[in-house]
């Protein structure tokens, strides 16, 4: 599409981190709102009549921009924020940034002003991430590898690696898991005992140095006959089943294999 | 028989068990020790019967004394029998869950010899798995009517849910198809867990001393208060423990029954359900669509499909009773004691009582925005947040989660409907059967699509 007037394309890195970067530059730069997008490097189409300005991922100018909304608009905003920018929408940075500046104006209770198309815009895309992160906190299944590691594959949609990580790490804190998201060639690595971080990977790598154990089958196996022995015959609902859990979650999950 | 073998036999005998939640506690994780729980509840999975899988639902073994007369597992019936051990209960619950296959385990069992007996073996299971495999997960128990009273204590401190079922809404039905559990079996430990749950929430709350409790707006002891019910303890919010300190029974206790195995009406079962609600503290009461699987003389025809739709009305009006503040004299009496199977319950209250209707959106308070059909919890809390800001309209609304289909017949805007409506009880019943007729013909008809065969569907032979 051509647009008439100019207009300024932000190009970042695709993480939280280059997002944030991008809007504190493009807040910097006092461009009127309507004329900037934010765009990531990697879902990007060209587009003609369009500058664009290239931003390098800044870690204080991030850190800068989420302290700003933790002060001068609410955490739960701050939290609304994270999770948005974790999602896989093509415009969640433009999203970001107006929900930003109104919140300044209006402070903590934009949160609640749903009737806002800034606020709703945004809670629609933290509420998706968030229901995908819960998602796999339910869905996501380990298996152990030879020397005793946990480690799962996912294909989310949206990054939700850095959501599903505290959980996992209270759930087993003295267990080593891997947590790889196929998606994003990333993953969330968990020493028994201590904290947890990402790491970039690819799936080849992935592959070569966590491989199943021996005994994997054999629970691979009991909970397959579990899963199968506690359906009711008699209810049988394969429309009710693909509800609750549709098809696209079931990639990776031992029962379905 | 190898442990695979043993764990079809006992989650087979198993799964007409309905309860499998895995709610009504946090705990955090503890280095050194194997899991958590949150008081939301986490499925894992959903079995081919579109029924979730949150927790590991076996029998510690399905040999039983007893002979009620519904069950695939009694006495009378010729069936494969199996026994777990402590330890294989303990190493299945721990290698699923370290899998996130599982939230935790849910052991019920047949009567092995005699209650006190199969309750001890369950004891040590869990015991094992709580003190030497450090399982800090979730831990459900099914209580045998007959169990003393010590062992229930005992239990309670290491379990997260205690249950007794009750098997079937009135007591004259239970002498008819249990011939060896009564009314009274079944009260008294249900009736000494609720008095242990009190004792030991009255002492956590005197150790903790006098605490500034926050105003919670939408508190449910304050919802409920509404609808007449005198709430004697604070039990209804989700305690949040730590296995330092054991609390008894932290996430409550729960029921079940049968529906449709008798001639109950849905007006009997739902005012027991609310007893159960009122009177002994349930977190929880589970409808079981009746299943044909034994012949017996007092029971339906094997075969017969389950009444789902039923069971599905009935937890309709479960919800209706334990968040939105309904009665069970509000939703059914005795001059109709059966639940409308075109409309669902809320629907159906507020068609017979439209001149309530329609609310207020920017006005009504909370506790009459829950009585709207197509509104719930959620939304109401977002309507009330909401318009002390901004203006709302029905855009709004639908994309705060309203649910505008049925909703629209009860509400207005800032004065105005959605669309011109008649107030009448006869047209907006009809709009709404439109609505909701191929769903409710889905449920009762048990349907999934398939192929049409000229030969099958038609009986023809080839």
């Amino acid at each position: 599409m051509l647009s008439s007037t100019s207009s300024i394309t932000y190009l970042c890195e695709d993480t939280p981190d280059g997002l944030l970067s991008a809007i504190y530059q493009a807040n910097a730069d006092k461009v009127p709102l309507q004329e900037i997008h934010i765009r990531t490097k990697n879902q990007l189409a060209y587009e003609l009549f369009v500058e664009y300005r290239e931003v390098v991922s800044d870690y204080v100018c991030a850190v800068k921009v989420m302290d700003a909304i933790n002060r001068h608009i609410s955490r739960q905003a701050g939290e609304m924020v994270y999770s948005a920018l974790l999602s896989c929408a093509e415009d969640r940075g433009d999203q970001v940034l107006r929900f930003i500046l109104k919140g300044f104006r209006l402070g903590g209770r934009i949160c609640d002003m749903l009737a806002l198309s800034e606020a709703a815009d945004l809670f629609e895309l933290q509420r998706n991430v968030n229901h995908e992160a819960h998602y796999f906190r339910e869905f996501l299944r380990f298996s152990q590898s030879e020397q005793g590691i946990l480690f799962a594959q996912i294909s989310p949609k949206s990054n939700v690696l850095p959501l599903i990580a505290p959980y996992f790490t209270d759930r087993l804190p003295s267990e080593n898991f891997v947590i790889f998201a196929d998606s994003y060639e990333l993953t969330v690595i968990h020493p028994a005992d201590s904290g947890w971080y990402l790491a970039p990977m690819k799936l080849t790598e992935f592959q070569r140095v966590l491989v199943k154990s021996m005994e994997e089958t054999g629970w691979e196996a009991c909970f397959k006959a579990f899963h199968q022995s506690i359906a009711i015959k008699e209810r049988n609902n394969p429309v009710c089943q693909r509800t609750h859990l549709p098809l696209w979650y079931r990639k990776h999950m031992t029962e379905f294999n | 028989m190898t442990l695979e073998e043993k764990l079809v036999i006992l989650s087979d005998a198993a799964k007409y068990d309905a309860s499998c939640t895995s709610s009504g506690v946090n705990r955090k994780g503890e280095s050194g020790k194997l899991g958590n729980a949150s008081a939301c509840g986490i499925c894992h999975s959903f079995a081919a019967d579109g029924r979730c899988i949150s927790l590991l639902k076996i029998l510690y073994t399905n040999e039983c004394v007893f002979d009620c007369r519904y069950c695939i597992n009694r006495a009378s019936n010729d069936i494969p029998r199996a026994a777990f051990t402590p330890e294989e209960v303990a190493q299945l619950t721990i290698e699923f869950y370290r899998r996130n296959y599982i939230e935790g385990l849910f052991l019920s069992s047949g009567v092995l010899k005699n209650p006190v007996y199969t309750m001890e073996q369950i004891y040590y299971a869990i015991r094992l798995l709580r003190h030497q495999y450090h399982f800090n997960g979730y831990i459900h128990i099914k209580v045998i009517p007959g169990t003393p009273q010590e062992l229930i204590t005992e239990l309670g401190y290491l379990a997260d849910r205690i249950s007794v079922n009750m098997e079937l809404p009135t007591g004259e039905s239970l002498k008819k198809l249990c011939p060896h559990k009564s009314t009274a079996s079944i009260l008294k430990p249900m009736r000494s867990i609720q008095e242990q749950i009190h004792a030991d929430r009255f002492g956590r709350r005197l150790l903790a001393g006098p605490q500034q409790q926050l105003a919670d707006p939408f508190a449910p002891d304050k919802l409920l208060s509404v609808s007449g019910r005198k709430h004697s303890e604070k039990t209804d919010r989700a305690l949040t423990v730590s296995s330092s300190r054991p609390a008894f029974v932290p996430a409550g206790q729960s029921t079940q029954m049968i529906i449709g195995a008798t001639a109950e009406t849905d007006y009997q079962i739902l005012t027991a359900a609310e007893t159960m609600y009122h009177h002994y503290d349930m977190k929880r009461v589970f409808f079981s669509a009746y299943i044909g699987i034994n012949e017996d003389s007092e029971l339906p025809e094997p075969g017969q499909k389950p009444p789902l739709l039923r069971e599905h009305r009935l937890y309709q009006a479960d919800w209706l009773l334990r968040f939105y503040g309904f009665q069970a004299k509000e939703l059914l009496s005795a001059g109709k004691p059966n639940f409308n199977i075109f409309l669902d319950p809320k629907c159906d209250w507020a068609l017979r009582n439209l001149k309530l209707f329609p609310v207020e959106i920017t006005t009504a308070d909370y506790y009459l925005l829950l009585r709207v059909p197509g509104i719930g919890v959620r939304s109401a809390k977002r309507i009330i947040a909401a318009r002390k800001d901004c203006h709302l309209d029905f855009h709004t609304l639908k994309r705060m989660g309203v649910v505008l289909k049925r909703a629209h017949y009860f509400i207005t805007c800032k004065g105005k409907m959605m669309y011109p409506v008649r107030i009448d009880q006869d047209s907006i019943t009809r709009s709404l059967i439109n609505n909701e007729h191929e769903q409710n013909w889905e449920i009762a008809q048990d349907l999934n699509y398939q192929q049409m065969s000229l030969f099958h569907d038609y009986k023809l032979k080839r």
